[in-house]
C-alpha cells in the first residue's frame, strides 16, 4: 500500500480522535465490557484493537526518539519496522470501523531508560495483544465471519515476532514457546492490562500522546515493512 | 525430561505413525486431484492430514541442518534451531491427538540447501511462508466450518512459523521483520499442495529421500534447550474467564505440559515467591484461579498457597473453567 492510499483512508478513519482524558469507565464503558465476558461483539473487538494498536505505535515512537536506550543500527531496523507495521495494523482496524479509546497513554516509569526494562515492558505488552488477537479470532469464527478471524490471525503472527525480537534485544531466547500463550477467551479480558497504560497509576507515568501518522511516517521514511493484503481483501 | 513423558509421547507417535506409506506418487498418496476439486471446503481432516505433513516436512529439515549440514552455525543460532525443532515436533504431535495422517515420512530436499547459508535461508522462507500461508487458510476454514478453537489454534501455529521465517531471515542476513502482516497465499490450505509436492516427489534439484529421524532422535538431539509448551487454544482448559462461570467448590486436577517442571509460587503472580516445583508427570488438584497484570491466569493448588500458570499445565480431569475465581 502506498503512503498515499494509507493517509487517504487515514483521514477518515482518525476524523475525531484526541479525546480528552477521562478515566476508563467512563470512555468506555468497563462495566458493560466486563459484562461480554462470554462474547464480545465486533466493535468491542476492533476499538479495543485499535486502542491496543495506538498504545503501540507510540511506546515504539518513544523508544525510537526519546530513550536512552543504545540501540544498535540493526535493533533501531527491527524497531523502526515494528512500529509500521503498528501503524499498519492501526490503519487497518480504522479503516474497517474500530475507534481508539484514546491518543494519550501513561507508560511505564523508566521504561525507556533501561534496556532490560524496555524488553520486559514490551514482552508483558505483546503478549496482552497476542492473546487478546488470537481471543478475536475465536470469538470473530464464532461470529461467523472468517475473513476477519484469518486477517486477525495474520496480525497475530507480526505480534508474535515483535515479541520474538524484543525478546532477542535483552539477549533471551527468542523463540522459546511451542505455541504463542492463549490467556483470554473474549477480547475484552485484556482491559484489566491495558487499563493503567490509558489511566495511569502506581510506577506508571505520562501522558504521552500518539504522535500521528504523519509524524510515525516520517521516522520510518523509507525503512518500512512491506504491505500486504489482509485475508478481508479476499475476492472469495 | 523425564522418561515417564518420553514414553507416554513415544507411545502417542507410535500409534498414529504406525503404517507409514511407501513412496508413491503425490497423487497417489494423498489423492491431489480429489484435494484441488474439495476448493472451498476443505474438510477437518485434509486440513489436519496435510499439515501433519508439513510438519514433517519441517522437523526433517531442521534435524538435517543441526547434524547434517556444511553450514558454520554460531551457538546462539543452533540454539534457535533446536527451538524450532522443538516447536514443530510439538506441533505435530498436536495434530496427531487431532487424529492427523501424514502421507509420507521420507522427503526430498533441495540440492545444496545444507551447504550454504543463504540458501539455507532462503529455502527455508519459502517453506516457511507456505506453511504459515497454510495455516491461515486453515484458520479461515475452520472459522468458516463452525471451529473457532481450531481456528485460533491454527493462528497460533501460524505464529510461530512466522517467528521461524523472521529469525531464519536473520540467519540469512536480512532484516526480520519485513511485512506488516504475514501473507495470505491461499484461500484454502489445498492451495499449498504444489508447493510442497517436490518435497514429497523426487524432482529436479531436490535429493534423497530422506526419512523423518523420529520424536525420540529428535528429542536426544533437543536437549535440554526445548521450547516450552504451551496450550493449544482447542484445550479446553483454556477457556478459563476468572468469575464469568464459576461454580462454588469446584475442583480439576493438572499436570505440567510436556517434559517440563512447572515453578508453585506463594501467589498469582511471576513477583511472588517460588515455593516449590511442580515436576513433569506429577498431577495436583487446584482449586481456584485467578488473573494477574499481566494477563495470565494462575491455579491455586489445593494444599495450600502454592500457585501455577495456568499456560504451563494442562488439564487431566474436571473443568478448570469454572474454579472459583480469587481476587488478590
Amino acid at each position: 500500500m502506498t503512503n498515499q492510499s494509507r493517509r487517504a483512508f487515514l483521514k477518515a478513519g482518525l476524523t475525531g480522535v484526541g479525546l480528552s482524558i477521562v478515566t476508563f469507565d467512563q470512555l468506555f464503558g468497563y462495566s458493560e465490557l466486563a459484562a461480554q465476558a462470554n462474547g464480545d461483539d465486533v466493535d468491542t473487538i476492533l476499538d479495543l484493537a485499535a486502542t491496543a494498536e495506538a498504545l503501540a505505535c507510540t511506546h515504539y515512537y518513544i523508544a525510537l526518539t526519546d530513550s536512552k536506550i543504545q540501540l544498535t543500527p540493526a535493533e533501531r531496523a527491527i524497531l523502526i519496522s515494528a512500529l509500521d507495521s503498528e501503524l499498519y495494523h492501526y490503519e487497518y482496524l480504522t479503516e474497517n470501523g474500530g475507534e481508539t479509546l484514546t491518543t494519550q497513554f501513561y507508560m511505564p516509569f523508566n521504561v525507556y531508560n533501561d534496556r532490560a526494562n524496555f524488553s520486559t515492558v514490551t514482552q508483558q505488552a505483546e503478549t496482552a495483544f497476542i492473546s487478546a488477537y488470537l481471543a478475536a479470532t475465536r470469538r470473530l469464527a464464532e461470529l461467523g465471519n472468517p475473513l476477519l478471524a484469518a486477517t486477525t490471525a495474520q496480525i497475530v503472527v507480526t505480534e508474535g515476532v515483535h515479541l520474538a525480537l524484543i525478546r532477542q534485544l535483552a539477549n533471551l531466547l527468542p523463540n522459546n514457546t511451542s505455541l504463542p500463550a492463549a490467556n483470554y477467551y473474549n477480547v475484552s479480558e485484556v482491559v484489566p492490562v491495558l487499563r493503567p497504560f490509558l489511566e495511569g497509576g502506581d510506577g506508571f507515568r505520562g501522558p504521552r500522546a500518539f504522535p500521528g501518522a504523519e509524524t510515525i511516517r516520517g521516522l520510518v521514511g523509507t525503512q518500512g515493512v512491506e504491505a500486504v493484503e489482509p485475508f478481508t481483501a479476499s475476492n472469495e | 525430561m523425564t522418561s515417564a513423558n518420553q514414553l507416554s509421547r513415544r507411545s502417542l507417535l507410535k500409534g498414529a505413525v504406525a503404517g507409514s506409506a511407501s513412496l508413491l506418487t503425490f497423487n497417489q498418496l494423498f489423492n491431489y486431484s480429489q484435494l484441488s476439486a474439495q476448493d472451498n471446503a476443505n474438510d477437518p481432516q485434509t486440513i489436519v492430514n496435510l499439515a501433519a505433513t508439513a510438519e514433517l516436512i519441517a522437523c526433517t529439515h531442521y534435524y538435517r541442518v543441526l547434524t547434517d549440514s556444511n553450514i558454520a552455525l554460531a551457538p546462539d543460532e543452533i540454539e534457535v534451531l533446536k527451538g524450532f525443532l522443538d516447536a514443530e515436533l510439538q506441533h505435530l504431535e498436536l495434530l496427531y491427538l487431532n487424529e492427523a495422517a501424514p502421507v509420507t515420512e521420507r522427503f526430498y530436499l533441495p540440492v545444496d540447501v545444507y551447504n550454504d547459508r543463504e540458501q539455507f535461508s532462503l529455502i527455508t522462507e519459502q517453506l516457511e511462508t507456505t506453511f504459515i500461508a497454510a495455516y491461515l487458510a486453515a484458520t479461515r476454514q475452520f472459522a468458516q466450518l463452525g471451529f473457532p478453537l481450531l481456528a485460533a489454534t491454527s493462528a497460533q501455529v501460524s505464529a510461530v512459523e512466522q517467528e521461524h521465517l523472521a529469525l531464519v531471515r536473520g540467519i540469512g542476513g536480512r532484516r526480520p521483520n519485513n511485512v506488516a502482516l504475514a501473507r495470505a497465499l491461499f484461500f484454502n490450505i489445498t492451495e499449498a499442495v504444489p508447493a510442497l509436492q517436490p518435497f514429497l516427489e523426487r524432482s529436479a534439484g531436490y535429493e534423497g529421500p530422506v526419512s523423518f529421524p523420529g520424536a525420540d532422535a529428535i528429542r536426544e538431539l533437543i536437549g535440554d534447550v526445548g521450547v516450552l509448551p504451551i496450550s493449544p487454544f482447542s484445550d479446553p482448559s483454556i477457556a478459563n474467564v476468572p468469575g464469568s462461570n464459576s461454580v462454588a467448590g469446584a475442583t480439576c486436577t493438572v499436570t505440567p505440559n510436556g517434559n517440563f517442571n512447572g515453578n508453585l509460587r506463594f501467589g498469582p503472580g511471576l513477583n511472588f515467591e517460588i515455593v516449590g516445583k511442580l515436576l513433569a508427570g506429577d498431577t495436583v488438584t487446584v482449586d481456584a484461579q485467578s488473573l494477574d497484570n499481566d494477563g495470565f491466569v494462575w491455579w491455586r493448588v489445593s494444599t495450600g498457597d502454592r500457585w501455577v500458570r495456568s499456560d504451563v499445565v494442562r488439564a487431566t480431569g474436571g473443568d478448570c473453567s469454572v474454579l472459583p475465581a480469587l481476587k488478590t
